[in-house]
């Protein structure tokens, strides 16, 4: 085993994780004083974590720099990207949940988030399927507690209940996935094993071949769950309509964001961006294709706008799937750098996420925010003419809207020119297995979706702002979820006419994926990590090896 | 002394510059205050607004003979160009001026020619009488529906404006909202739905259209084997075409594409149904720059986009093209014929009208071109003028009906010149804009190879459906016995029975236009047609001859007479055969 990561790589993450203690413990105080200073803590700690991730280097530079890499993590600029972009979130949603769930579950509800954040962390790097699967749990298994404690209601407890069943299921499949993929391999390392399953799969017929290519499958399917694609979408809308709103805004990143990036390192070592198996291409040329068409769709009916957001979430995850598909190589593996962010599919879908969950979240926040009648907002007719009541929140939840939409120049249209762009980019250049006529037509099957979309979408806007109402709904008096709903808006408005930092980012972001591709090529001379080249009877060893 | 008038030009064009950034921004900048102002400030202030773009647009116009003198038929006039969005590594020189190496290059990249001028030009001149009108219509929310319409503005006068395509498909995609909110809250009863409508309708088309821009740009970065995405139009309108360049097959693909997003602005007749709709919703100031200046936003996407960007694929659909565009000319006055409400009686004569701005543009002849861009100027003037009139009769009688009013020229003289002025102009009369227009657009479609005698009879009738109908609905509602709803005319918001002065003053400028290009046309072509040989005719030419030479060996071989006449290949002899496979 190579030399063990030092601590100080792991900072951010510990910073979290102890905070989540902390507040843990703050929460469960006997003064009304001591349990108010759960959302405080929470909000220090991830300022002090982001801090931790901006001055890596000083800090390093302090406590002596250490290994960077081992223990199943390898830190990159693919970790830097996650790691900003979710502190960053998790300000926003500790902002929008400031005053979630009843006082004295407050800190165990916003305890639930530091760790799911903290799972988050862990996926950038986790360079280990092992490792992987932990931190996908640790994502997922603190947001069904959160989606429960969100409420007082019976309707939370079905959906944290149904949430937990189904995100149980999808966590055995994709294990069992991970399983086959350490049998054929004999590693549980991923850049480690990209060569060797690179030789595997260049062998089809053989029965190692078959094993792998299950293995790839089933995790891929499994994670289906976190981005929540098709058919494994069943429990959005219910999960949405019952959690209270903020919780359904944070359900809407960082999932997502976890299932993106674990599914481009299943994708990694897949070798699907090199060549790539043509059954991995079409399994998710239909998952794609079948989640945006029958999520709009299922979206085009609804009249509650938190089942509307939550089935648009599912479109949304075939657009980041068209992206994912495409990969870093779209543009052709170019001497000069490629053509970067509409050649980089998985550049496009780092920032799409961001862009998506910072959209999401500011809709649910509003929504949150606004009560009509005494009960939260839910519907079309409870938001109807909320311009005259509250023009600023009006503007925003449109202003949100319209990015969801696509509509140019919001950010969300700079993310559909990175998806689509770098599909077509991928079918002009032939970098992936198929036929480059299917690609555009998955493309052409993208744009006509956000145009679907726009019809629900535009729904929205009209009830908000074109409609008027005898009792139009009324926003709380909640300075952190107002400020929350504000700031989204706000970096709505810098990615709209300032993208070029987010896109650069989620550009550096990606290298790290073609670093690694790149990088065993080196290697391959030497014996890869654990293990020899697995030899033609690789069940038999793997298994005398268990 | 040269260098003296050297300095004197280059502040020259750096005015032209902030006067182009000022017709973009400073409605922008205006929408904002007007929302945020109060409430009796609010018209003043937007009118005020509309009358300096106004200016500034007239004062650029008068740049343009000079720039084009100085830097040729493509010049620009207030050219800027500043990188907006670009991610990629970037090389350094030694003056600290960076150029981005690769990646995605998106550029605010604004300039007026000869063929965007004069659409400017109309919007500038719409908007200020747009505003005008809505003086006593509106009554409700007005900060906001002075800000919208400001918001509008500025997308248009950017469309227009924009060269680099990505940027064009914003501002087009932006002219959305405002009128989305400007039908939707002081439309007419059926508004929601018709908004619903419109946005639906434009936002499915154009978003193909996106997938074809994001297409050509990535195809351009790999014909020209380098790894710099932009969407500048130059660069994309100069592509090679034939053998290592663009194919037919992709042209034709991606004429489609941009097809379905500017057909659906046209309106082409299968898909025109939001329009009547959206009109008759709209208020007045809607409907004018509807008609006026977004119409005009499809036919101007085929001329700058369509044809140089994709010529082959222009050259090979051209005749479903005049198909389509014939078909809009008969239904769209068929349909005029039996309307009984006026409002929506122009908006079909709008259908119908922009079939022959259509149709003279893929006859793909200098002429119909230059047509076709005079029409769709003519078309802004009389259609946006006949609103305003239609306009001013709602106001004061509630109806649009035609059965419900009647021999208002006794009740209102003055407004009865002026319906009957601009529906002359409309129907091409000569010696008014319409018929300068109509004749070289119809002429074109005559002596076009890919056209032909067929496409212009047909053309033709729809002159004469055009005067029946719209003779016919002005007899009705101008002579004939006086016809009035009850209670009505409806004089509550300070109006008279007859136009107000403030009404004239928004007709006068119209009618003194509808006059002047009448009788001198060449105050737009003189500068028109060069830029128009230069920008579009050439790239048409070289796709013609690419097509000439990719079939040249089959002709030769199977009748190589046509191509041995007096030594030099016949492009109708060619053409005419590759349209008909």
């Amino acid at each position: 085993m190579s030399a063990p990561i030092s601590i100080a790589a792991l900072i951010p993450e510990l910073i979290l994780l102890v905070a989540g203690c902390v507040v843990l413990i703050v929460g469960q105080a006997r003064s009304h004083g001591g349990r108010a200073a759960a959302p405080w803590v929470t909000l220090i700690s991830l300022a002090a974590a982001l801090f931790a991730v901006l001055w890596e280097e000083q800090i390093a530079n302090l406590l002596g720099s250490g290994s960077r890499v081992g223990n199943g993590l390898a830190y990159g600029s693919l970790a830097i990207f996650v790691r900003i972009s979710a502190i960053e979130l998790g300000i926003l949603f500790t902002l929008v949940n400031w005053s979630q769930a009843r006082e004295s579950e407050r800190g165990e509800y916003l305890a639930m988030m530091l760790y799911s954040l903290t799972g988050l962390l862990l996926i950038g790097p986790a360079d280990n399927l092992l490792v992987l699967f932990l931190a996908l749990e640790l994502v997922s298994i603190p947001t069904y507690i959160m989606v429960v404690l969100s409420r007082t209601n019976v309707k939370a407890l079905e959906a944290g209940t149904k949430y937990f069943y189904l995100g149980a299921m999808s966590a055995a499949i994709m294990a069992y996935g991970f399983s086959f993929l350490y049998g054929v391999t004999g590693s549980a390392s991923i850049s480690g094993t990209i060569v060797v399953l690179r030789d595997i799969l260049a062998q089809p017929g053989t029965l190692q071949y078959v094993l792998a290519m299950v293995g790839i499958l089933l995790s891929i399917g499994g994670l289906l769950f976190k981005l929540a694609a098709v058919p494994l979408h069943l429990y959005v809308a219910d999960v949405y309509q019952g959690a209270a709103s903020p919780v359904a805004g944070l359900l809407g990143f960082v999932p997502k964001a976890a299932g993106v990036v674990a599914l481009m390192k299943i994708l990694l070592l897949a070798g699907h961006w090199t060549g790539g198996q043509t059954v991995v291409f079409w399994l998710l040329w239909i998952i794609a294709a079948v989640s945006m068409t029958v999520g709009n769709l299922l979206a085009l009916r609804q009249t509650n706008i938190k089942r509307m957001l939550a089935y648009s979430g599912v479109a949304h995850a075939g657009y980041m799937l068209v992206g994912l598909m495409a990969g870093p190589f779209a543009g052709g593996d170019s001497i000069f750098g490629g053509i970067g962010f509409m050649g980089k599919g998985t550049a496009a879908v780092l920032y799409y996420v961001v862009i998506y969950g910072i959209a999401n979240l500011g809709a649910f926040a509003i929504l949150g925010l606004l009560r009509n009648r005494d009960s939260e907002c839910e519907t079309l007719r409870d938001v109807a003419g909320l311009l005259r009541r509250e023009p600023a929140l009006a503007l925003l939840f449109a202003l949100a809207m319209f990015t969801l939409m696509g509509l140019p120049p919001t950010p969300g249209f700079w993310g559909k020119l990175g998806l689509f762009g770098s599909a077509l980019a991928a079918a002009q250049s032939g970098a992936l297995a198929a036929p480059s006529e299917w690609i555009i037509a998955l493309v052409i099957i993208g744009v006509l979706n956000s145009a679907l979309a726009a019809a629900y979408y535009l729904r929205v806007i009209a009830a908000v702002l074109l409609y008027d109402n005898d009792q139009p709904a009324r926003a709380m008096p909640r300075e952190a979820q107002q400020i929350g709903a504000l700031l989204c808006g706000f970096l709505l408005l810098i990615f709209a006419f300032w993208p070029n930092g987010l896109i650069a980012q989620a550009e550096s972001g990606t290298n790290e994926l073609i670093d690694r591709l790149n990088a065993p090529a080196e290697v391959a001379t030497q014996p890869p990590p654990v293990g020899s080249p697995p030899p033609l009877d690789a069940e038999v060893a793997s298994a005398s090896r268990r | 002394m040269t260098s003296c008038r050297r300095t004197l030009l280059v502040s020259q064009s750096l005015m032209d510059a902030l006067g182009l950034n000022l017709l973009i921004f400073l409605p922008l900048i205006g929408a904002v205050v007007v929302w945020v102002a109060r409430e009796s400030l609010a018209q003043r202030l937007a009118l005020g607004i509309g009358v300096v773009t106004f200016l500034i647009s007239v004062g650029l116009w008068l740049q343009l003979p000079s720039v084009m003198e100085r830097g040729g038929p493509g010049a620009l006039v207030g050219e800027n160009n500043v990188q907006w969005i670009a991610v990629g590594e970037r090389i350094v020189a030694d003056d600290g001026s960076s150029e981005l190496l690769n990646g995605v290059a998106l550029h605010y990249h604004v300039g007026l020619d000869a063929i965007s001028m004069p659409l400017v030009v109309l919007t500038g001149l719409l908007v200020p009488l747009s505003v005008l009108c809505s003086f006593t219509a509106i009554r409700t929310r007005v900060r906001e529906y002075y800000a919208w319409l400001l918001g509008l503005t500025a997308a248009m006068f950017g469309v227009f404006a924009a060269r680099d395509v990505l940027l064009f498909y914003i501002f087009f995609e932006f002219t959305l909202v405002p009128l989305y909110f400007l039908i939707g809250i002081w439309g007419g009863p059926q508004r929601r739905y018709a908004a619903n409508k419109f946005f639906l309708f434009t936002f499915v088309g154009s978003v193909i259209t996106f997938a074809g821009i994001m297409y050509l740009g990535l195809r351009a970065a790999q014909i020209e084997g380098v790894d710099l995405i932009s969407f500048d139009l130059a660069r994309l309108s100069a592509l090679l075409l034939g053998p290592g360049g663009l194919t037919v097959q992709e042209q034709s693909l991606l004429f489609l594409a941009f097809f379905s997003g500017f057909a659906i602005k046209v309106p082409f007749f299968p898909l025109h149904t939001w329009l009547p709709l959206a009109h008759t919703e709209a208020p007045t100031a809607g409907s004018v720059l509807l008609a006026g200046v977004l119409l005009k936003l499809g036919t101007y996407g085929f001329l700058r986009f369509s044809l140089p960007m994709v010529p082959e694929g222009a050259l090979v659909w051209a005749q479903f093209m005049g198909w389509l565009a014939i078909a809009g000319i008969i239904y769209g006055a068929l349909c005029c014929w039996v309307q009984s409400d006026v409002k929506k009686l122009v908006a079909y004569s709008s259908v119908s009208h922009l079939g022959f701005c259509m149709l003279g543009m893929f006859s793909l002849l200098p002429i119909g071109l230059s047509g076709s861009v005079l029409y769709m100027v003519n078309h802004g003037i009389s259609t946006g003028a006949l609103f305003l009139v239609v306009g001013m009769i709602y106001e004061r009688y509630h109806t649009r009906d035609l059965d419900k009013i009647g021999g208002l020229a006794w009740q209102m003289p003055v407004m009865a010149f002026f319906f009957v002025l601009f529906v002359l102009s409309s129907i091409g009369l000569p010696g008014l804009n319409g018929f300068v227009s109509e004749f070289t657009v119809l002429f074109a479609a005559f002596n076009s190879d890919l056209l032909g005698v067929w496409y212009g009879v047909l053309g033709a009738s729809g002159i004469l459906l055009g005067a029946i109908y719209m003779l016919y609905a002005t007899g009705k509602v101008l002579f004939g016995p006086v016809k009035e709803p009850e209670g009505t005319p409806d004089l509550s918001a300070g109006l008279t029975r007859d136009l107000t002065p403030r009404e004239v003053v928004i007709l006068v400028p119209l009618a003194i236009v509808v006059v002047w290009l009448g009788v001198y046309p060449r105050v737009i072509t003189d500068t028109l047609d060069p830029a128009l040989q230069t920008q579009v005719l050439d790239r048409v030419e070289d796709a013609q001859i690419a097509r000439m030479a990719r079939e040249a060996p089959r002709i030769a071989h199977h009748e190589p007479v046509i191509f041995g006449i007096e030594g030099e290949a016949v492009p109708g002899a060619t053409t005419v055969e590759g349209g008909a496979q």
